[in-house]
């Protein structure tokens, strides 16, 4: 379980989350929505130990103030929203790097298995800095996924940390990430994204916290939190819920493709 | 690449384990260069004549005894621990601060051994007749060891708060540390005879021709435990390449990493700066080629940078033996006439596959 | 495009390095059979070219294995082989021309190189430098009694005496010529370095009758330009790099700190021959005495 308990984040004298608190159980995919600047990278990046907070934030029962850099990866992997890579490794070679450390050891077959998982297992020996940003971002998926094989190889459940997962993919890949975090859950993991997408987020969420301004708006089912009031709220623009449009423009929804491949 | 049509998947190349045969490889090419400097020389003695001399039970030849003994041998070893020291330091500096152009250099060490070297050779000669005794010839390499310490630390401290070090400040207050390491040696040399003139010529132009015995005794063990440290690092480093926060996530202890990076960095640059002056291109050459051949995975790059650093630099002695016999150049010259159209090949023929 | 391992990339690296070391190999082997002695005798390895000038003075030159690249007297010295510069020995290149005794000026190093010398059992005799007519003769007596020719030695330092003392007293005629002597060993970079007191140039301006402009500090130095301007220089003497004299006078006298000198006004730039200037050996005298007519006339 991740539990946040009165989060307070200052950026310089800037205060930036304001006694955020919230519950993630595993098991369940929690997504993290709300406008730009609401702090829910912010957030992520607090429960992820990359800065510095006030108040308290336990996984699966531990302070993560108290764990060492390994044991959090052991607990835990991340998935950041844009990577860079300073040395021209392979794309095998990058999710590798995700394998040294966490529980798999050096098990090559980890490894090319969360590249098929991607779709990408035809891409093993390219460059990674020749592929497309899509393609490097389900590389680093990848990575995680080799560094978090399991999602629950004993009594505690590991965890996925994803910021903006499905930012710079077309569609067909965003299911394939959405529905791998869903595997994922599913197999007794827990999955907390920060998301943009609300559609994608209404399709896999199992529960939705609603940021803005630095504060939890609401946290809830998908049903609870996606109401029209709420939404316009927090992101300040007349929005309706389950609304086809007025005239006949054509409009796509994720959910319809699924019901395809289904 | 092999499709494998049952899974669809590949069967991925495995550089790492071309990197590691790599080892075996480079390896011997450090013993044959390494006999390769035992045999050459002014003098033509070789090995050869000495294990003969031997074999009939003759007792070997006076002269050629020092020449093998005490001037070949800590040679060969000084040349097999400089190139050594340098290329790995180079290719961890390279992986800490995520930039394959980063040279050992980096974090302030060759400047402050400069100028330590600088100080040694101009004012030495004013200090106090006891204490000049007691440090005789080695007063240049102690200055210039305790120079290269002084000012990485003072680098560190600046770059260091909060118990972090970030990589781009030290990067920066380098550039600022060397310009004022350059100034202070501008003065000094401005107040230096002829004399004292020539012999800075000679130390910046590098040279391993002054290992003796107790160099090696001492400089050997220093450099040696600080590149087998090192070459702990290239796990790190590697998930270093992903940058510090993502490597952080995977679990490495970057600021450990960073502070052993540079710990190790300062002894070995250091101590092979201090013992043999400012030898180039070895630092920034060496992992660039492994990097292109192998690969950039740590792991087996380090090993190799030591293997191909230590090699190169040996070649690079016996050329400067031999190729103005019976004087010798400097071997600074020689790495930097070898080493600059190497590296102009490296930039030309991979532009692309480096990123960027 | 997929990647493939350069293989055939580091095949081409490594037979570029393999071709490199056959290419040493076979240098070394090509330079192994040089430097024949000149002579069965010969065992002498000279280093400074005042010593070697006193070893050919001697007559002793078939003693000489070897010399170092400031021997450049007479030109016959320099078809020795050149061990290179005196303060950066190597020692197995000084082993390799195989001398048993080394007659050295002060300075030779470096004390690694040194060391090993002495372990390979190669004698070594210093002669100290002296800027002044005792000096020179000193010296003369050390390289010969080191060559055990103390006779010819004799014999050339009451030469050598002689000679020096008819120099001087031509030169300091009427009291010397007063003139003010400013030495300069190079304006490399726009930066003027000149001689102060003990060294070689001052002994000489002392010798040939003419005062050191600069008396500030020992040594070669770097002087600002206001020091050469306050030393008020009515001669300036620099070394002979062969070329073309014209041209790089007139640069030397359109330099911003030269030209306001007394010497600018007059055109007073006298030239010499390096070691024959400079040497402190057995043709000194012939260097007081130009120097001292040349300061005279300019």
């Amino acid at each position: 379980m991740l539990l946040i308990d009165d989060l307070n984040v200052y950026f310089g004298s800037a205060h930036v989350l304001k006694d955020v608190s919230l519950t993630a159980m595993p098991g369940a995919v929690t997504c993290i929505v709300g406008p730009n600047g609401s702090g829910k990278t912010t957030t992520l990046r607090a429960a992820t130990g990359d800065i510095a907070y006030e108040g308290s934030i336990t996984l699966n029962g531990h302070s993560l103030k108290r764990l060492e850099n390994w044991e959090a990866a052991r607990l835990r992997a991340v998935l950041p929203q844009a990577s860079t890579l300073a040395f021209p490794f392979t794309v095998i070679e990058v999710v590798r790097i995700g394998l040294q450390t966490g529980e798999a050891g050096d098990q090559d077959n980890i490894a090319i298995e969360a590249l098929a998982k991607v779709d990408l297992a035809t891409y093993a020996n390219r460059s990674y800095h020749e592929l497309s940003g899509g393609e490097q971002q389900r590389v680093q998926l990848a990575r995680v996924l080799a560094q978090i094989p399991d999602a629950k190889p004993d009594d505690d459940p590991r965890w996925l940390f994803l910021d903006e997962p499905v930012a710079s993919l077309d569609i067909a890949h965003q299911l394939e990430v959405m529905t791998i975090a869903r595997n994922f859950a599913d197999a007794g993991g827990g999955v907390v994204a920060v998301m943009h997408d609300l559609n994608l987020t209404a399709m896999f969420a199992d529960q939705i916290v609603l940021m803005s301004e630095g504060k939890v708006l609401a946290d809830g089912r998908p049903d609870a939190v996606m109401t029209d009031d709420t939404l316009s709220r927090a992101y300040r623009c007349d929005l309706r819920v389950s609304c086809p449009p007025s005239d006949n423009q054509p409009f796509l929804l994720p959910h319809a493709a699924r019901a395809a491949a289904e | 690449m092999v499709a494998i049509p049952d899974t669809g998947r590949a069967v991925p190349l495995d550089r790492l384990a071309f990197a590691r045969r790599m080892h075996v490889v480079l390896f011997l090419f450090l013993v044959f260069v390494s006999l390769l400097s035992l045999t050459v020389g002014a003098t033509g003695i070789t090995p050869w004549d000495m294990a003969f001399a031997l074999l009939r039970g003759e007792a070997p030849e006076a002269m050629a005894s020092v020449v093998l003994f005490d001037i070949r041998l800590p040679r060969l070893i000084m040349g097999i621990v400089v190139g050594a020291a340098l290329a790995v330091s180079g290719a961890v500096m390279q992986g800490l601060f995520r930039n394959p152009l980063a040279d050992p250099g980096i974090i302030g060490v060759s400047a402050g051994a400069g100028l330590g070297a600088v100080a040694a050779i101009v004012l030495g000669a004013m200090l106090p007749f006891g204490l000049f005794d007691i440090f005789g010839a080695y007063l240049v390499p102690i200055a210039a060891f305790f120079g290269g310490w002084v000012s990485t630390i003072l680098l560190y401290r600046v770059a260091t708060r909060g118990g972090v070090t970030s990589v781009a400040t030290m990067l920066l207050a380098g550039i600022a540390l060397a310009a004022l390491a350059g100034a202070v040696s501008g003065l000094l040399i401005y107040a230096a005879d002829d004399r004292q003139l020539r012999d800075l010529t000679f130390w910046g132009l590098g040279s391993i021709a002054g290992a003796s015995w107790a160099k090696v005794m001492v400089a050997g063990p220093l450099i040696a435990i600080a590149v087998l440290l090192a070459f702990a690092l290239a796990r790190g480093l590697n998930g270093l390449a992903l940058g510090e926060a993502a490597a952080a996530h995977i679990g490495i202890p970057v600021q450990k990493m960073k502070n052993r990076a540079i710990l190790t960095v300062a002894a070995a640059t250091g101590a092979a700066v201090a013992v043999s002056g400012g030898i180039g291109f070895i630092g920034i050459v060496v992992p660039h080629l492994l990097r292109i051949a192998t690969g950039p995975d740590h792991r087996a790059l380090l090993i190799n940078s030591a293997l191909l650093g230590a090699s190169l630099l040996l070649l690079a002695d016996v050329i400067s033996r031999v190729i103005i016999a019976p004087a010798e150049m400097p071997i600074g010259i020689v790495t930097a006439v070898l080493g600059a159209p190497v590296f102009l090949w490296i930039l030309l023929r991979n532009r692309g596959a480096m990123g960027f | 495009m997929n990647f493939q391992p350069k293989p055939d990339g580091f095949a081409a690296m490594m037979s570029v390095f393999i071709a490199m070391i056959g290419a040493a190999f076979a240098w070394s082997v090509s330079i192994q059979n040089h430097a024949t002695a000149s002579s069965p005798d010969a065992d002498v390895l000279s280093i400074g070219g005042s010593v070697t000038e006193i070893i050919y003075a001697l007559d002793q030159q078939h003693r000489l294995v070897g010399r170092d690249t400031t021997s450049t007297w007479p030109p016959e010295a320099q078809e020795l082989p050149d061990v290179g510069y005196m303060r950066a020995l190597s020692p197995e290149g000084v082993l390799s021309v195989d001398p048993k005794l080394i007659i050295s000026e002060d300075g030779a190093g470096p004390p690694e190189a040194m060391d090993v010398l002495k372990a390979a059992s190669v004698e070594m005799v210093t002669v100290p430098d002296s800027y002044d007519a005792e000096g020179i003769l000193e010296k003369i007596r050390i390289v010969g009694d080191a060559l055990d020719v103390e006779d010819r030695a004799a014999a050339l330092i009451a030469e050598v005496d002689a000679a020096l003392q008819a120099a001087q007293s031509v030169a300091m005629q009427n009291g010397g010529t007063n003139k003010r002597v400013m030495f300069v060993l190079s304006t490399e970079g726009g930066r003027i370095m000149a001689s102060g007191t003990g060294t070689a140039a001052d002994g000489v301006i002392a010798m040939a009758g003419g005062q050191n402009a600069i008396t500030e500090f020992e040594g070669y130095k770097q002087v600002s330009d206001e020091a050469v301007a306050a030393a008020a220089p009515d001669v300036i003497l620099m070394m002979d790099r062969g070329g073309n004299h014209g041209a790089a006078t007139e640069d030397l006298l359109a330099m911003p700190a030269i030209s306001v000198t007394p010497a600018a006004e007059a055109k007073a730039v006298v030239r010499m021959n390096g070691l024959l200037l400079l040497g402190f050996g057995p043709r000194t005298a012939e260097a007081v005495r130009k120097l001292s007519a040349a300061l005279r006339e300019s």
